[in-house]
């Protein structure tokens, strides 16, 4: 009776916090099949001064389709640029899986010199804002002429630091003796690697590359300062920023734009729970 | 740890990259630092300029209280949530998706749902006048602070709690199994295994969240624009109206003395991890 | 040995890598098919590789008193013909001329005649290769019949009912409306009604069959090429045969155009389009403009060659529409536009194989907002300077809502690393920075040579001049002022008397004072009154000038009744408007009592002249006595690293000029010749045509209140000519303090937070700006 209570507690207090950070996907969703006029006369007092507070329905009283055609059928700009987005993704994610799952491996697990010194270098480059960086980062890729081109996104994007930041502890959390067995059996380095490492390290790996992908949906800086042909524009440039008049296509446009990232955490959380599964197996 | 070829082979393909794309504007910067932005050389003069202005120094104190509020409060909250959700088991695992969800709303949306929420008519005062309290305008008094405080734990929440889920997935089962049979309790054995296990995982979690707390500046900017209340003036505010008006050099110095004590805070925090 | 294998492990992700090609900019295939629809430019023509031959632009003289072209045609025997209305009176003119544009002869028409024919308004005209004019208008009473104006090469006229088969079953008025016609090749004349139905009629037995029905489809317009009818709509072009009305497929690439620019499928202004068409020598060849240049491509293929690139001309103007092409042969054409001021041109455009074809000097050009007036300007500057491409470039185009703090960051990553542009317009960006930085030239010897020749007022002149050098110079200027009574006047001449007034006003039981319009209205007035005068010598933010201004329009505004916000933007920090206006008539509309803000053009003057006439008021500087402040519009100037730096003075030239200023735009222009053109024109702009214009309002109460326009008296523009002449600063253009002082003023006189807290708030912000 108490582990129900216990459990039931546990539940109440996520369902919580999850109403708290899932909040503004209901209020997309409301938007997104609202009227403009609608939209308007509750938040008229935030958008357009209005006396008076604004408020939100859930359910709009007069539910309309309008926004969805608009944004799917509309707007070829939209899928313009998702593709972009889809090419930046792509190119980022690849360069990462081969090239900062390795560094992450190597410097966590290989004693060499000036390890320590790349270590700290990684984390003090992953800290440096943005706006910091940018011109000098203009200048690099100047430089090698890829400014107003994906790959001015890509490549600084594809050796973000970060991932290898958060992917090297769980690599080092990988006990010596499991190494150390497969040493013995005569594997390869390469192959301690590829068989040991990463099934062992893919919870990190999986997170690591999660939070990438995010970064590459949400990237609003590096297009404005590196890309000037708009047609490059990845989707999170379309709607930068929300017109009064034009609020339920934005949120409509909005929650368009969040479906890839919502499909994506559905699959990475099979993958999550599939690891949470296995260690509970080992019990 | 051995063969230190293999393990410098393994790091360099990206290391190259990272040289190329990072490293390269980063010692650019610091080069700027020690120049005029009209090209003289200036030695440390930048330094003692920005140190002595009043906004760098505003700002400066800004984001300490910002990340020295922020970071203890994320850590606790995601890593309570983290052990509710690994306690309850795969069903719950579903839940934990509700929590990253706010990472990929557009800024604009998060903009919008912020001023519907904080603005002066905006929701928050409708509840607070309904239940007879007086109105306040959330984002341009002391208590834009505390918005944003809670923004950037909405937003990060979720991000932190994989971490500590991955954390917490590497600890083996057998462990809890055999803390289970000694006899120990739920919170004995988060006491004494979890706890100590995602130790090392704290560091890394530590770090991101500190990082991410330089990233609340978009939806900073968006809703309160390039000066906004002095609570919330950030570095990255000075950082980027310095080079709105061109001064690269004072920027430059600013962004080293930052590295340098990214650099500092950073060391003796391993250092701390490394010695317990 | 395992090395190795890691060595080919690397080389085949590198390869993975490299196998993302797409990603960088590749050049489109012809077929358009690889990469989507909206970068669909195909670049037959244009190449960077130093290839010869281009199309050069030259503008026809057209007779003068042509004002606007109807339409205009290539005929059989190769003259060119223009239907155009006559821009002394209301009435058309058929102009043709033999040799390729060089003279025009009009017909001889009948004036009394041409009238009687053309006595509705033309919703559509075409011209017959053999040179008979058809005007079209909707058929009285609308009864399902189009009334056709016809006018003969012989000069006869005739008007013949056009009588449309089976109208029940469309909607009877919209039937009755051409909304566009032309010729097909066989001399038939097409006509589309406003339901979208398509029409073959025989104008001289005056038949009408139908010959397609596009309903579905809502056609905006259409174009002909040869016999094929290119029904334009949003969602694609449909190709009808204008012999028998069958349907041909579906061209994938004209309709990947349409998909990539709906706008196309607007038909902006009167008779003008974004998108024409023309025949060519094969029955399915189609030659056609848009904005991108002028193409040639055969139907249902992948051939789709640009002859013109429209960045290199008239074509590009995106103010501009089209009205016909015109093919003489492969190497040389025609194009009937309406310009950005409504006015018809005839352009022409020939190939000359001794030109490069792509300029060899490029001029960029940034501007963080696209006016037509800056088009102008280029368009202006590109007909003149052929051998020079102009890269007009737009910080913020309003389609991506990028942030004009992104766009400005972009800029200057691009200023610092050296890619900058070379003419800057400043208008919203952070100019002090930009000269304290040394980012600017010295244009001072751009504007010398211009007050030389042209003249410049020399009091603006003087506030842009700094230790002798000046860095920006602005192409328009304004000024604020009170419009009214004698009381009014006075009281306008500080924002202390003016809020003492109101007050007064208020007392004696006026409800109605200060025009209305919201708290953000009103704040934007004061500033544009005031503002110049804030900064003292030391350029620091004098508090107590603040202080006054917020007290005085939180005065002003509390004494009326402001129950609803006429405009609100959502974010008045990222799009404020330019300029408040005067609202001189709300007075006459019993709205308020005297008329204040910046006075936007010359129309407006001639408005407030009118006004004051009958009513007996005057107008006077606002805010004289506490500072004569000017706005400005459009200040430019040259970034210091250019290497086209003659191409760029050469460019100011013409911004600053007589000929771009006299574009009646927002301001009056600092050129002197301009302006005195301008005032001159509105001196006689009503000479034989009084009691024509004018404007015509009912007032609340109900009243008809007929308000004529006057020409403008010499008494007026010295009045004029003297204040804008006696301005000495510039408002404070510093969008930074212009955005927090506007943002803390609304919530103070909303009532939201009081005034020294918004006065605390302001110092505080634009002191921690200026200490950055």
């Amino acid at each position: 009776m108490r582990r129900v209570a216990a459990r039931f507690c546990r539940m109440a207090i996520l369902i919580i916090f999850a109403v708290f950070t899932l909040g503004p996907i209901v209020f997309l969703v409301g938007g997104s099949i609202m009227g403009d006029e609608e939209i308007k006369s509750y938040l008229g007092p935030v958008l357009s001064g209005q006396e008076g507070y604004a408020v939100w329905r859930l359910i709009p009283l007069y539910p309309t389709l309008r926004h969805v055609v608009e944004v799917l059928l509309d707007a070829p700009e939209f899928f313009h640029m998702f593709w972009n987005t889809a090419k930046i993704t792509a190119g980022v994610l690849l360069g990462q899986m081969i090239l900062a799952v390795p560094a992450a491996w190597g410097l966590s697990r290989y004693a060499f010199r000036g390890r320590k010194l790349i270590y700290q270098i990684y984390i003090l480059l992953m800290m440096m804002p943005f706006q910091v960086m940018m011109l000098s980062e203009y200048l690099v890729l100047d430089g090698i002429g890829l400014v107003d081109t994906l790959w001015a996104v890509i490549l600084p994007g594809a050796f973000s630091t970060f991932s290898v930041f958060i992917m090297y502890r769980f690599f080092a959390g990988i006990p010596e003796d499991i190494m150390e067995a497969a040493r013995v059996d005569g594997a390869g380095e390469w192959q301690m690697f590829l068989l040991v490492g990463v099934p062992l390290g893919k919870t990190g790996i999986v997170s690591a590359l999660l939070l990438q992908f995010l970064e590459c949906f949400s990237m609003i800086e590096q297009p404005i300062a590196f890309i000037k042909d708009k047609t490059l524009y990845p989707l999170s440039m379309y709607l930068p920023e929300i017109d009064v008049g034009r609020t339920g296509f934005a949120l409509c446009a909005s929650l368009i734009a969040l479906l890839p990232t919502l499909f994506l955490f559905m699959a990475g959380s099979d993958y999550l729970e599939q690891g949470i599964a296995a260690s509970a197996i080992k019990e | 740890m051995k063969k230190k070829h293999t393990g410098i082979l393994f790091v360099l393909p990206h290391f190259i990259g990272v040289c190329i794309f990072l490293f390269l504007p980063f010692l650019d910067v610091v080069r700027r630092s020690v120049f005029r932005a009209a090209g003289s050389f200036s030695g440390l003069e930048n330094f003692k300029i920005v140190l002595g202005n009043d906004a760098f120094r505003l700002a400066a104190g800004n984001t300490l209280r910002f990340t020295l509020v922020c970071l203890p409060l994320l850590l606790v909250i995601s890593l309570f949530l983290a052990v509710l959700i690994y306690g309850t088991g795969k069903t719950a695992g579903a839940l934990k998706n509700a929590f990253l969800v706010p990472l990929a709303i557009p800024a604009a949306c998060v903009v919008l749902i912020w001023r519907l929420l904080f603005h002066v008519h905006g929701m928050v005062n409708g509840v607070v006048t309904a239940l007879g309290g007086t109105a306040v305008d959330w984002m341009n008094t002391g208590s834009a602070f505390y918005v944003l405080v809670g923004s950037y734990i909405w937003k990060n929440l979720g991000y932190v709690v994989v971490l500590w889920m991955a954390a917490m997935d590497a600890i083996p089962g057998t462990v809890y199994e055999a803390a289970r049979i000694d006899g120990a309790g739920r919170a004995a054995s988060f006491f004494y295994i979890t706890l100590p296990c995602i130790r090392p995982a704290a560091f890394t979690i530590v770090v991101v969240s500190f990082l991410n707390s330089f990233r609340v500046f978009r939806e900073a900017y968006l809703v309160a624009g390039n000066y906004p209340h002095d609570s919330i003036y950030l570095l990255q505010h000075v950082f980027n109206n310095w080079f709105m008006s061109l001064s690269v050099d004072k920027m430059a110095a600013g962004a080293v003395l930052l590295a340098i004590v990214i650099c500092t805070a950073v060391s003796v925090m391993q250092r701390m991890w490394e010695n317990q | 040995m395992k090395i190795k294998r890691m060595v080919s492990l690397m080389l085949c992700g590198m390869m993975l890598v490299a196998g993302l090609g797409g990603c960088g900019k590749e050049p489109v295939s012809a077929d358009g098919e690889t990469v989507d629809s909206k970068s669909t430019q195909i670049e037959g023509g244009v190449d960077a590789s130093g290839s010869m031959g281009r199309f050069m632009e030259s503008e026809v003289a057209l007779p003068e008193n042509v004002s606007d072209i109807l339409y205009a045609a290539l005929l059989a025997d190769g003259s060119i013909e223009l239907f155009a209305r006559n821009s002394d009176n209301d009435s058309y003119q058929v102009q043709v001329s033999k040799d390729g544009g060089e003279s025009f002869s009009a017909l001889a028409i009948d004036a009394g005649q041409i009238d009687e024919i053309f006595n509705a308004y033309i919703f559509s005209s075409a011209i017959r290769s053999d040179g008979t004019v058809v005007g079209l208008m909707p058929g009285k009473d609308n009864t399902g019949s189009i009334m056709a104006g016809i006018i003969r090469p012989d000069g006869s006229m005739e008007k013949k009912e056009l009588v449309i088969p089976d109208v029940e079953s469309q909607n009877q008025e919209y039937a009755a409306t051409p909304m566009d016609c032309a010729f097909d090749a066989a001399g038939n004349l097409i006509i589309e009604n406003l339901n979208s139905y398509f029409y073959r009629a025989d104008i001289e037995s005056g038949t009408c069959e139908l010959l397609t029905d596009l309903e579905e489809k809502h056609v905006r317009h259409f174009g002909i090429a040869g016999n094929q009818v290119l029904a334009v709509a949003e969602d694609g072009i449909s190709i009808v045969n204008s012999a028998d009305g069958t349907a041909w497929e579906a061209d994938g690439l004209l309709d990947e155009m349409m998909a990539a620019d709906i706008t196309l499928a607007d038909k902006n202004g009167e008779y003008a389009r974004p998108l024409v068409f023309t025949g060519g020598d094969s029955e399915d060849m189609i030659f056609y403009v848009n904005h991108q240049g002028l193409f040639g491509h055969a139907r249902g293929s992948s051939i789709n060659e640009q002859l013109i690139n429209g960045a290199l001309c008239t074509i590009g103007d995106t103010s501009a529409g089209f009205l016909n092409l015109m093919m003489v042969d492969e190497r040389q054409f025609y194009l009937a536009i309406i310009d950005g001021t409504d006015a018809g041109k005839l352009l022409k455009y020939v190939y000359d194989e001794n030109v490069p074809t792509m300029p060899e000097k490029e001029l960029k050009i940034y501007a963080l907002k696209d006016t037509t007036f800056l088009r102008q300007a280029v368009s202006s500057y590109q007909k003149n300077h052929q051998d020079v491409f102009v890269n007009l470039q737009i910080g913020r185009s309003g389609e991506d809502g990028v942030t004009a703090q992104d766009a400005i960051r972009a800029l200057n990553t691009e200023i610092l690393a050296g890619n900058g542009p070379d003419v800057l317009i400043l208008d919203g960006l952070p100019v002090e920075s930009y000269i304290e930085k040394g980012m600017l030239k010295d244009i001072s010897a751009v504007v010398e040579e211009i007050d030389g020749s042209e003249g410049v007022f020399g009091n603006v002149k003087q506030a842009y001049q700094k230790d002798g050098a000046i860095y920006q110079f602005p192409a328009r200027f304004y000024v604020s002022l009170v419009n009214g009574d004698e009381e009014a006047l006075a009281a306008g001449a500080s924002l202390e008397k003016l809020a003492d007034y109101v007050t007064a006003q208020k007392a004696a039981g006026e409800s109605k004072i200060f025009p209305m319009g919201g708290a953000a209205k009103l704040l934007e007035k004061l500033y544009y009154a005031d503002s110049a005068g804030w900064f003292d010598e030391s350029g620091k933010l004098k508090e107590e000038a603040i202080e006054q201004y917020l007290s005085c329009a939180k005065q002003i505004y509390d004494a009326q009744p402001n129950e609803s916000e006429a405009v609100d933007y959502y974010s008045p920090k990222i799009d404020a408007s330019l300029f408040g206006t005067l609202d001189a008539f709300s007075v006459v509309m019993k709205e308020a009592k005297l008329g204040y803000g910046t006075l936007v053009d010359i129309s407006e003057l001639v408005m407030l002249h009118s006004m004051n006439e009958v009513h007996g008021w005057s107008f006077s500087p606002a805010n004289v006595d506490v500072v004569k402040g000017f706005g400005v519009y459009q200040l430019a100037g040259i970034l210091a690293g250019t290497d086209v730096g003659e191409q760029a003075e050469d460019f100011l030239r013409t911004l600053f000029g007589a000929e771009c200023g006299t574009l009646s735009y927002n301001g009056f222009p600092v050129n002197r010749a301009a302006y005195e053109a301008l005032c001159e024109q509105e001196k006689h702009a009503y000479d034989g045509n009084e009691g024509n214009a004018g404007v015509n309002v009912s007032t609340p109460e109900g009243e008809h209140y007929n308000l004529l326009f006057q020409n403008l008296s010499d008494e007026v523009t010295e009045k004029i000519t003297g204040i804008l002449g006696a301005a000495q600063k510039p408002v404070c253009m510093d969008e930074v303090i212009k955005e927090i002082v506007l943002e803390q003023g609304e919530k103070a006189l909303k009532g939201e937070i009081a005034v020294d807290e918004a006065l605390h708030e302001i110092m505080q912000k634009c002191n921690l700006y200026l200490s950055e």
